[in-house]
């Protein structure tokens, strides 16, 4: 080993020299990679937020321009029933198609009741629940849930209730929007 | 890892994260279409056979407010006279601060029963219909009529 201390100062330097290229290349070797683990932890957090929400309401209604519940100060929240909706357009039980509106009147075909498809109809989801109900299911419980457009008129919510009413349905739920003053 | 080495090896984060992504992005998609929806419960009109008898002098009054294309109008039936008053529309508008105002003042002075009939003219939007259900189910002080029946008049087909 050398004691001269010019020899050693310089072998010193050296190794200062590469203490820092290693630090260096440790560094470089950290930053390399990205770490997706805190991203995906919060992509899963993001997810389950969404999904919680959207669970949250039993009856998702699209809303569109064609129907457009009114804003309500109601907070009840919804309780799923048999549902009629009342577009600008159309009724429909349940998804299905019934009447058609044109100008704000109800379009009828034949002599009878111009509503009188919306009480057929009804009366077919009344037998259905009431069969699914002899063989283990929910019974009737008369709810009827009455989503409707908001420039509906009266004529055609009084004409529907009239119906639901002969089918004994005896407790109406209006969908609303949230949100009103 | 090949050969087995028995080497640890990292998981490839990157096609969860595509999936993971996708699905937000759908569920935003979803969600922005969809309403915050409520639901505001009403009750049929009841038939009651014998309508024709005498009322009980002692029940406390059934509160109506009738809705035209004019404005409210407001009167109370049963055994306790009860007088009529009309809400004209104000500026094209209706008027349901005044409505409120004025049920409130006929829940004080003629203690009526909890449920009150709404009888709109079939020509009344459903939107006013609604709002005319918000006006007289609470106000700023509490609940006025909490149970709501539609009623319409009689004669359509």
């Amino acid at each position: 080993m050398s004691t001269d201390p010019e020899e050693f100062e310089r072998n010193n330097d050296d190794d200062e020299v590469l203490m820092r290229r290693r630090k260096l290349h440790a560094h470089k070797e950290e930053i390399s990679g990205l770490n997706l683990t805190a991203m995906m932890d919060m992509m899963t957090i993001i997810l389950v937020f969404l999904i919680k929400r959207f669970g949250e309401a039993p009856e998702n209604v699209a809303v569109n321009e064609d129907l457009q519940p009114p804003l309500s100060t109601s907070t009840s929240a919804i309780v799923p029933a048999v549902a009629v909706y009342i577009s600008q357009s159309k009724i429909m039980v349940d998804a299905k198609p019934i009447l058609d509106i044109e100008n704000g009147r109800v379009v009828s075909e034949g002599s009878g009741s111009a509503f009188g498809p919306v009480g057929v109809a009804l009366e077919a989801r009344v037998r259905a629940i009431e069969a699914l109900a002899g063989n283990g299911g929910t019974p009737f419980d008369g709810n009827v849930m009455i989503i409707a457009d908001e420039d509906t008129t009266y004529e055609i919510i009084s004409g529907v209730l009239y119906q639901a009413g002969l089918q004994r349905f005896e407790t109406y739920r209006l969908i609303v929007r949230a949100g009103g003053k | 890892m090949a050969g087995g080495g028995g080497g640890e090896t990292d998981l490839n984060l990157v096609p969860y994260l595509d999936i993971m992504v996708n699905l937000i992005m759908f569920m935003l998609v979803i969600t922005a279409n969809i309403v915050e929806l409520r639901e505001s419960p009403v009750l049929a009109p009841r038939y009651v056979p014998g309508g024709g008898s005498q009322p009980d002098p002692n029940a406390p009054p059934n509160m109506t407010v009738l809705v035209s294309s004019k404005g409210f109008g407001v009167f109370g039936s049963g055994g306790t006279e009860v007088p009529a008053t009309d809400i004209p529309m104000v500026g094209g508008a209706y008027d349901y601060q005044k409505l409120s105002t004025e049920l409130r003042k006929y829940r004080k002075t003629y203690k009526p029963s909890d449920n009150l009939t709404i009888v709109p003219e079939s020509s009344i939007s459903y939107r006013v219909v609604v709002e005319t259900m918000d006006a007289a189910r609470e106000d700023s002080r509490g609940p006025l009529f909490p149970g709501v029946t539609l009623a319409a008049a009689v004669g359509f087909k």
